[in-house]
């Protein structure tokens, strides 16, 4: 046994690090498999790994030439390197006395060359290596173990990416309503499905004062930054509940001229208020012009868009507009991913049949399957309120 | 997307063609904002070629706006299609970016 535990490598942290980041067993990463296609072309060996220590075992993220992602820890080179903490070069493992003797250069695969450089995790603690192999023996010069090292950092700030995106989508999730408000007479319920990872759409109800307060908005772009954006319209647009919309949305507007006048950015939002006992609806409208109500009788009404988008620093007189929701009618907001998936040729169509057939979950479940099979190019956000018919409330009481 | 630029009657017209999205949205912007340094306020944005916008062009389209405005000039946009006006329309943002006929008369009588 070659490989030694050396006194100030703490193995109860590096396994904690590593459990932290839940990278083992996840699948291949394109991100990751380009440095080792990189690795190998760069360096002209025929075997290249990014690998991670388990308890027992070493996990390969990516590989080339090793025709497996698992193999025991114990007497890996990868251990030792790990364990060192430095750039490790084994020009020729059998002339090697610390090496010689190794099952992996004794017996398959007959390893010769070796040479690794660690990985760390956010807090440094030493997790894996990524790492060049050969059968044949060979050297590293300062210069290409330099490049070793570079690429190392690459791999690592990628995982690490990948990490921080993880927790991002995480929290996004959580920002979304969990729960649907009880509105006795009304049926609730949303949709949402982002392109990437992190979506640029934002919807969000809660229930006040005999109603429902309810916004749907679009940031432009899509991914990280229209999310940070999103997150900071939900909050702007929960505060102070139960101010009128039109204050809502024009405060909005103020703090988000403030914050991204200087990026080109902007956001269209429906932003809306119902109230149950009437089915009275008051909304503002800011450029996004996709909310719509079916009525009972299958014809659809267009919710006439009144102001500007979000965020334009531009001069805007806001207006209020009202609609009412009566008894057997839908109300439906989206965003314009929507309108990719859907049949061009006759959208309304389409949504109506949907919603008549499937009901407002049926429907919600159709533009989901539309969503996700169709390459999506854009963030897809469906709300739907649809209030009884006369009938199916006699029905009720 | 090629970018094109070229003086007319007190303004500088900038001609795109393709599809104004996110890919190019940075070059338009760099584009006015160089004019813009230049000295060159009145730019009229030659859409005749564009066949298709999404809202990060729109975004570049606004984003240029603001910064000709800014140094005391204006933009305008010329020969937008139906894709193009329908969704200005949408927005509302044809109140802010009227769609002019013809990239060089788009100063006309200022």
């Amino acid at each position: 046994m070659t490989t030694a535990p050396l006194a100030d490598f703490d193995d109860a942290a590096r396994q904690r690090a590593i459990e932290e980041l839940g990278i083992l067993d996840t699948p291949r990463d394109e991100r990751i498999d380009r440095v080792t296609r990189l690795a190998q072309e760069m360096f002209g060996v025929p075997m290249v790994s990014v690998t991670l220590l388990d308890r027992e075992r070493q996990w390969r993220k990516s590989e080339i030439g090793l025709g497996g992602r698992e193999a025991p820890r114990e007497d890996a080179f990868c251990d030792f390197t790990v364990r060192e903490g430095r750039t490790v070069v084994i020009p020729d493992a059998s002339a090697d006395e610390l090496w010689a003797a190794n099952p992996f250069v004794e017996g398959d695969p007959h390893l010769r060359f070796y040479a690794g450089h660690p990985l760390l995790a956010g807090g440094g603690e030493r997790i894996g290596t990524l790492c060049l192999l050969d059968t044949k023996p060979r050297s590293l010069d300062e210069r290409e173990q330099e490049l070793l090292r570079e690429l190392a950092g690459w791999v690592q700030s990628e995982i690490l990416r990948q990490n921080e995106l993880d927790d991002a989508v995480a929290v996004q999730a959580t920002l979304r309503p969990r729960t649907v408000p009880e509105l006795p007479g009304y049926e609730i319920a949303a949709l949402t499905v982002a392109a990437g990872q992190m979506s640029g759409d934002l919807y969000d109800w809660y229930a006040i004062g005999g109603g429902v307060r309810f916004t749907l908005a679009d940031v432009m772009g899509k991914g990280l930054g229209a999310a940070l954006l999103a997150a900071g319209l939900r909050a702007s647009l929960r505060t102070l509940p139960d101010r009128e919309v039109l204050d809502a949305v024009r405060e909005a507007d103020r703090l988000l001229d403030a914050d991204v006048a200087e990026l080109g950015t902007f956001v269209t939002a429906f932003h809306g208020h119902l109230d149950a006992g009437t089915g009275s609806l008051d909304y503002v409208d800011a450029g996004h012009s996709l909310g719509f109500i079916l009525r009972a009788d299958d014809t659809w009404d267009h919710l006439v868009s009144t102001g500007m988008p979000l965020g334009m620093g531009l001069p805007e007189l806001r207006a209020q507009a009202h609609a009412q929701l009566g008894p057997g009618d839908v109300f439906m907001v989206c965003s314009d991913g929507l309108l990719d998936v859907l049949d061009p040729e006759d959208p309304f169509g389409q949504v109506r049949r949907a919603l008549r057939e499937g009901g407002v979950r049926g429907a919600l479940d159709e533009a989901g399957r539309l969503a996700r099979g169709a390459t999506a190019t854009d963030d897809l956000t469906v709300m739907v309120v649809a209030r009884e018919s006369v009938a199916a409330q006699e029905r009720t009481t | 997307m090629n970018i094109e630029r070229r003086d007319s009657a007190g303004a500088v017209v900038v001609g795109l063609d393709g599809r104004l999205t996110a890919a190019v949205a940075p070059l338009l912007r760099a584009e006015v904002s160089d004019l813009v340094a230049a000295g060159r306020t009145r730019v009229v944005v030659d859409l005749a070629g564009v066949d298709f916008i999404d809202s990060s062009g729109l975004g570049a389209l606004i984003g240029a706006l603001k910064a000709t405005r800014v140094a005391g000039g204006d933009l305008r946009i010329a020969a937008a299609g139906e894709q193009v006006r329908q969704v200005l329309r949408l927005t509302n943002l044809d109140r802010v970016l009227q769609v002019y006929p013809d990239a060089d008369g788009a100063f006309d009588g200022v």
